[in-house]
């Protein structure tokens, strides 16, 4: 998988992070964790809290320098530290981009959502006038365009990130519990709209959630993190059909569902 | 998932409290005083009638005179200039470092954070205007000498307040979403952090601006601030003191009528701001 | 019936629309009732009512009784008394209940010394509380504060201390939805056990969600809501089965799923209305597939379901005149006036 790195995406290889607890001691926060995603692809990465997946999530997009392993993109390997020079800091930025949890706090409070576009845009040096095709693709329209995040509801603030995150056209796109704190009528039109850039863009999406029904909707391949270890990895359909890890099965039969007993999960 | 609107605990958007719209007309009228001295002060500030020596309230003179007979409401009126203008001077220097130190501290952390906190620490346990009297001490009595030496003495308190708030707001993804655009540093901070600090760091100056010019106040009542023949509130209270002893109290009384009502006022409207500003948005 | 809401409408000043609009809806002993919406429909309010927490400047008419007393009209120690003893909230986030400087038993013992126990036989139960909720090993438990517990662990001491009272009716507002899905599923489990622990005493419970998936395999009734309005009520498995308000489909059609057919979610277009929004009609109208002209102007009916419970939607065939809701209408007293 590793060797044809070249036709992939992304290919993670071996991304390892540990962190020094308060009581001495090491937390591993994820081991050997290593995935390719081919060009239009989609993985994700299922997990509960503290499985791992948002630090794998932030080493990706180079939040959080991973203590070993290693990163591709389109077979071009990223520097684990962020470059000193800008245009190096740039063109690493046009790789892979990232759409946060909460809408409400990514986005900066001050600048509306053209202002919020055309900050990404110049950085990139690339033309303002971009800004409107990006919220029209997102769905965003004349009224939205001159206004701040506090006038806007969640589901328009979280198409504005996704606006602001496909403005330097990355060749991946990371989401991190991007749809979680959406309304359920939301949550479909925000998950509809990743579907289509995905079609549209080719950009490979990384989608990162604790949701097994969502993961099932909008991935191909999917991996299943517990406490840093990636407990099972394969097709999403094949391993949600038939996981092999006892932590998998555990992890389906919570999801609710019309006959659903929970106390049968807790005896599992 | 539940609206903002319905809290549990509610109440109809009430006007400010009494205390704050009195206090806030009050520091209006004062504002308008010092712009508008030389058209409503009856006199000029340094006008000098040794014939009306300590008159106490007259129709002549509304709140009496001097020792040297000069006019008290002029010079209170005209004494407001400067006893609003230098703090705005001083509280800029000082946010100017202070934003800057406290900025660089939360955003870098490591040893920088360290190196920044330990200054200020140390700065902290130094009484402020034991600070200011050394540095006046060495560079010579003076307006602009308190000015600076008391923006510098004000530097560690806005550094240690911005760096507790941009540590929080380093926090926020959306800086982190700037990082991830592969935006600078140093442009990250100047451009969004700053900016978005702004408003909490205003309502702490301005809770600051009451006691700024208590201390102005008190260097030129010390002599060392504003000399002679200003017409500084603090350098009045000084002046009027020896006629206490003659039995007239309005030349140290009005002046620190004047600057007692300030502070307070200050005090008020600026507790309610940094409430407002502070938890804004 | 244990929790008894009549055409309760909660107006506040400055909103264009009332908080909850003319909702029914009961809770019997022994029953997990489950109130879903989205953000906005009124679901917290509903349940805060039943507490009367209502913003100080809300105007509300209709009548809440629980267990026979009637929740609008009461004031001072018995107010108290409703609030501690009659009616238990479990909040979604469980570190805002809890005092994060004292220990876990304080917490406990505090409610059961108000309930009359003395402090030893306070101790006693909290430890016998802390093992009914299934935290491992109790008497270490008391002795330790929140930080030291997981979010899920503190759940489990809200419950505890939601039980000390061994209140009547349970209010779940999102009690579970902060959690992972595995521990979700344990506090679902112990939640639902309570209800066969005493006999006629069985408390009831009201489950607040704005997954419908959930609350259709959790509850055994189910209400909607929708800008304040309940739009559907039915048997949970009816609902799930044959949902009639095109919300309800709605909710349903977009919510992704584990089925092994790859099925299209569609989304409900628009968004959730806010209070600044005004209705002439039925409140879904703008966003429902199906709404003709004269809907914009229909003031919402619940309509009987044959097989039972009401949907509230202008194109569904009104199979019976007389609805249970619409028979009670004339016994209904009306308090009106300010509600605190």
């Amino acid at each position: 998988m590793t060797d044809a790195g070249q036709e992939h995406a992304l290919a993670v290889d071996g991304l390892h992070k540990e962190y020094p607890m308060p009581g001495g001691g090491r937390l591993t926060a994820a081991d050997a964790v290593s995935f390719t995603v081919p060009a239009g692809g989609s993985l994700g990465i299922v997990g509960e809290s503290g499985s791992g997946k948002t630090t794998v999530a932030r080493m990706l997009v180079g939040l959080v320098r991973p203590d070993a392993g290693a990163v591709r993109v389109a077979g071009r390997l990223r520097e684990t530290r962020t470059p000193r020079g800008a245009s190096a800091r740039l063109a690493r930025a046009r790789e892979i981009q990232m759409v946060f949890q909460d809408p409400y706090v990514s986005l900066d409070p001050r600048l509306t959502s053209r202002q919020c576009l055309t900050t990404a845009l110049r950085l990139h040096g690339r033309d303002d006038s971009l800004a409107d095709g990006l919220l029209d693709r997102v769905g965003l329209g004349a009224r939205e365009s001159g206004a701040r995040p506090h006038g806007m509801s969640g589901g328009q603030r979280q198409r504005l990130a996704i606006a602001r995150a496909l403005a330097v056209d990355p060749k991946v796109l990371v989401l991190d519990e991007a749809v979680a704190a959406l309304d359920v009528s939301i949550q479909a039109q925000i998950l509809r709209l990743l579907g289509e850039i995905r079609r549209d863009t080719g950009v490979a999406l990384v989608f990162v959630s604790h949701d097994l029904a969502v993961v099932r909707h909008i991935t191909d391949e999917v991996l299943v993190m517990r406490r840093g270890i990636v407990v099972e990895q394969g097709p999403t359909d094949g391993v949600l059909a038939a996981p092999d890890h006892p932590y998998t099965r555990r992890l389906l039969a919570s999801v609710p569902r019309p006959g659903w007993d929970p106390a049968a999960v807790v005896g599992a | 998932m539940t609206a903002p609107t319905l809290a549990p605990v509610g109440g109809p958007r009430s006007r400010q409290p009494l205390g704050v719209r009195v206090a806030g007309g009050f520091l209006v009228l004062v504002v308008l005083a010092a712009v508008l001295a030389p058209f409503v002060a009856p006199y000029a500030p340094d006008a000098i009638d040794l014939s009306a020596s300590l008159v106490g309230t007259s129709g002549d003179h509304l709140l009496g005179t001097d020792s040297s007979g000069q006019d008290l409401l002029s010079r209170v009126l005209y004494g407001a200039r400067t006893s609003l203008i230098a703090p705005v001077l001083l509280l800029g220097l000082a946010a100017l470092l202070g934003v800057t130190l406290g900025t660089l501290a939360a955003w870098r952390g490591g040893w920088v954070d360290t190196l920044v906190s330990r200054i200020t620490d140390v700065m902290y346990a130094f009484p402020g205007l034991l600070f200011t009297v050394l540095i006046i001490a060495v560079f010579g009595a003076g307006m602009t000498t308190s000015v600076l030496a008391l923006g510098l003495a004000y530097t560690p308190t806005v550094a240690k307040y911005t760096r507790s708030v941009a540590l929080a707001e380093c926090r926020k993804p959306y800086i982190d979403a700037y990082r991830v655009q592969g935006m600078g540093g140093a442009r990250i901070c100047a451009l969004h952090l700053v900016p978005n600090l702004g408003r909490s760091v205003v309502g702490y100056l301005v809770v600051l601006f009451g006691e700024a010019l208590m201390s102005l106040a008190t260097l030129s009542y010390l002599g060392f601030g504003a000399q002679p023949p200003s017409s500084d509130w603090g350098l009045m209270v000084q002046e009027g003191q020896a006629a206490v002893v003659q039995g007239a109290l309005l030349p140290a009384l009005v002046p620190g009528v004047a600057i007692a009502l300030v502070v307070v006022s200050f005090n008020v409207v600026g507790v309610r701001a940094a409430d407002r500003l502070g938890s804004g948005r | 019936m244990l929790l008894d809401i009549e055409h309760l409408t909660v107006r506040l000043p400055g909103t264009a629309r009332p908080v909850l609009t003319d909702v029914t809806l009961r809770v019997a002993s022994g029953e997990v009732v489950g109130l879903v919406g989205e953000s906005g429909s009124g679901k917290s309010t509903t349940a805060n009512a039943a507490l009367r927490l209502l913003p100080g400047d809300a105007t509300a008419t209709g009548r809440i009784t629980v267990d026979g007393t009637d929740v609008l009209s009461l004031t001072g120690d018995a107010l108290r008394a409703h609030r501690s003893r009659t009616v238990a909230m479990v909040h979604q986030d469980p570190r805002s209940a809890l005092n994060p400087v004292r220990r876990v038993g304080d917490f406990l013992t505090e409610r059961l010394r108000g309930a009359g126990l003395d402090q030893r036989a306070a101790r006693a139960r909290a430890v016998e509380l802390l093992a009914a909720v299934g935290l491992s090993d109790p008497e270490r438990r008391v002795r330790q504060r929140p930080h030291e517990l997981s979010g899920g662990m503190l759940q489990r001491v809200v419950i505890a201390g939601a039980l000390a009272a061994e209140p009547r009716l349970l209010l779940a507002d999102e009690a579970t939805s902060a959690l992972d899905v595995t521990t979700q599923a344990e506090i679902l489990a112990l939640l639902r056990s309570l209800r066969t622990s005493g006999g006629d005493r069985t408390p009831g419970m009201l489950f607040i969600t704005h997954d419908l998936q959930l609350a259709a395999a959790y509850c055994d009734r189910v209400y909607v809501m929708y800008a304040g309005r309940v739009v559907e009520e039915g048997s949970a498995d009816d609902l799930f089965a044959r949902p009639r308000h095109p919300y309800t489909r709605g909710l349903l059609d977009c919510s992704p799923t584990l089925d092994t057919e790859t099925r299209e979610i569609r989304p409900i277009p628009g968004r959730p209305p806010s209070l600044a929004d005004a209705f002439t009609g039925c409140e879904f109208a703008a966003r429902c597939p199906w709404a003709e002209a004269a809907c914009e102007t229909w003031r919402p009916e619940p309509v009987a379901l044959d097989g039972g419970g009401t949907a509230a939607c202008r194109r569904l065939p009104v199979t019976g005149a007389a609805t249970a809701t619409a028979t009670d209408t004339d016994t209904v007293t009306v308090t009106e006036g300010s509600v605190r």
